[in-house]
């Protein structure tokens, strides 16, 4: 996240270089060249070699100067190194589910996987998120090189929580993988971002992180 | 065919028979091209396409050398607002074209004004403002969305 937001940093810069440069040429057109106030006629003029070179080379560097940090961060996002806990989102129509393979739980003998479904208008208490709260929420914890890998089962999802700089389409059939490490604890919100039928917006995403030992301790509660 | 055609028409054919050359050492008449603007669209094709030639002869010299007249018909000819670059709504329209649009917003504005009142009521019991403190609460003391949401440093939240 920290690396998106830079990148976002970054592009501004040029973005707001490029608006002052066009800002400053479309109103010194306006200002030297207009209908009562031009000083010369470009009639004749046909061919401006230097302007040319100067209006081509110009935005290829803006080009390559964007693009760089740009690709260094896409593939930085692309690797997953040695992650401590796995959790699998699965997306449904029209709810998430998810399995966390690494814990067993005792009582049962079968890892932990849960559905998390909506909280309908009926179901809120006061103070609650409508149509982003959800009956089973995630836990993860914190400071955690968590491994998430998102599917589908039926249509294509998108699992997104902006705060957590994720947005990973669910295929179905195929896995699709990132990794994420939260600093502090907190609770991030996000929503199915592919249109997938009629309840696509029922399907919201609720991630809560907590200390280690808080998040060990509670587990077999799923 | 009226005469005064027959006249302009006999006079084209004897001006295009005549060397261009001589056209144009010699500046255009300036009764023919004043205020072209507000007669061009009126005149005879014929008399348009002597104006041309006799202007496209003229415009073979360099620019400077032609009159501010000439100047101004050549530019209004090329690239004047008539023909398919005739603005489709007159300088008179803009009242027309502003009734249209506030009718077409006080339309759109009834419509949602409606459906909010009549149409989508009772309203969800979380638009309050008891329930939205109650959630500015909940997610205050949940750190939720650090990045863009309530626990920002100096929020401006519903209760501060």
């Amino acid at each position: 996240m920290e690396g998106i937001i830079e990148l976002h940093d970054n592009i501004m810069f040029y973005i707001l270089l490029i608006v002052v440069l066009v800002c400053w040429m479309i109103s010194s057109a306006v200002v030297n060249f207009n209908e009562y106030n031009n000083h010369f006629s470009m009639k004749y003029l046909n061919h401006g070699m230097v302007l040319e070179i100067v209006w081509t080379i110009f935005p290829c560097l803006i080009l390559l100067m964007i693009a760089s940090p740009s690709f260094i961060l896409l593939y930085l996002n692309d690797e997953v190194v040695l992650p401590a806990m796995t959790v699998k989102a699965i997306g449904y129509q029209w709810y998430w589910s998810y399995e966390l393979s690494d814990f067993l739980n005792t009582t049962t003998n079968q890892t932990i996987e849960f559905d998390s479904y909506l909280l309908n208008d009926e179901m809120l208490e006061l103070g609650q998120m409508r149509w982003l709260d959800v009956d089973t929420w995630l836990y993860v914890p914190t400071n955690t090189h968590i491994r998430f890998i998102i599917t589908s089962m039926d249509v294509i999802h998108d699992f997104a929580v902006p705060s957590l700089g994720i947005k990973i389409d669910a295929n179905p059939g195929r896995l699709n993988m990132t990794s994420v490490i939260i600093n502090r604890n907190g609770v991030f919100y996000g929503m199915c971002s592919e249109l997938c039928g009629v309840g696509h917006s029922m399907m919201p995403i609720k991630i809560e992180s907590v200390n280690v030992e808080d998040f060990l301790s509670n587990i077999m509660e799923y | 065919m009226l005469r005064s055609q027959r006249l302009i028409n006999t006079s084209v054919r004897r001006l295009q028979s005549t060397s261009l050359k001589q056209y144009a050492q010699v500046p255009i008449t300036v009764g023919s091209i004043k205020d072209i603007s507000t007669r061009w669209e009126r005149m005879p094709t014929a008399e348009q396409s002597l104006i041309l030639t006799k202007l496209k002869a003229r415009q073979t010299q360099p620019w400077t050398e032609l009159t501010p007249l000439e100047q101004k018909a050549a530019y209004y000819i090329s690239y004047g607002s008539w023909g398919p670059r005739k603005p489709e709504y007159a300088e008179g329209d803009v009242g027309k074209v502003a009734l249209g649009f506030l009718g077409m917003f006080s339309l759109a504005i009834g419509i949602f004004y409606t459906f909010t009142t009549y149409v989508a009521n009772p309203k969800p019991a979380s638009n309050s403002i008891e329930w939205q403190v109650a959630a500015d609460e909940y997610l205050k003391s949940k750190n939720a969305n650090p990045w863009g949401g309530y626990s920002q440093v100096n929020q401006t939240g519903l209760t501060k």
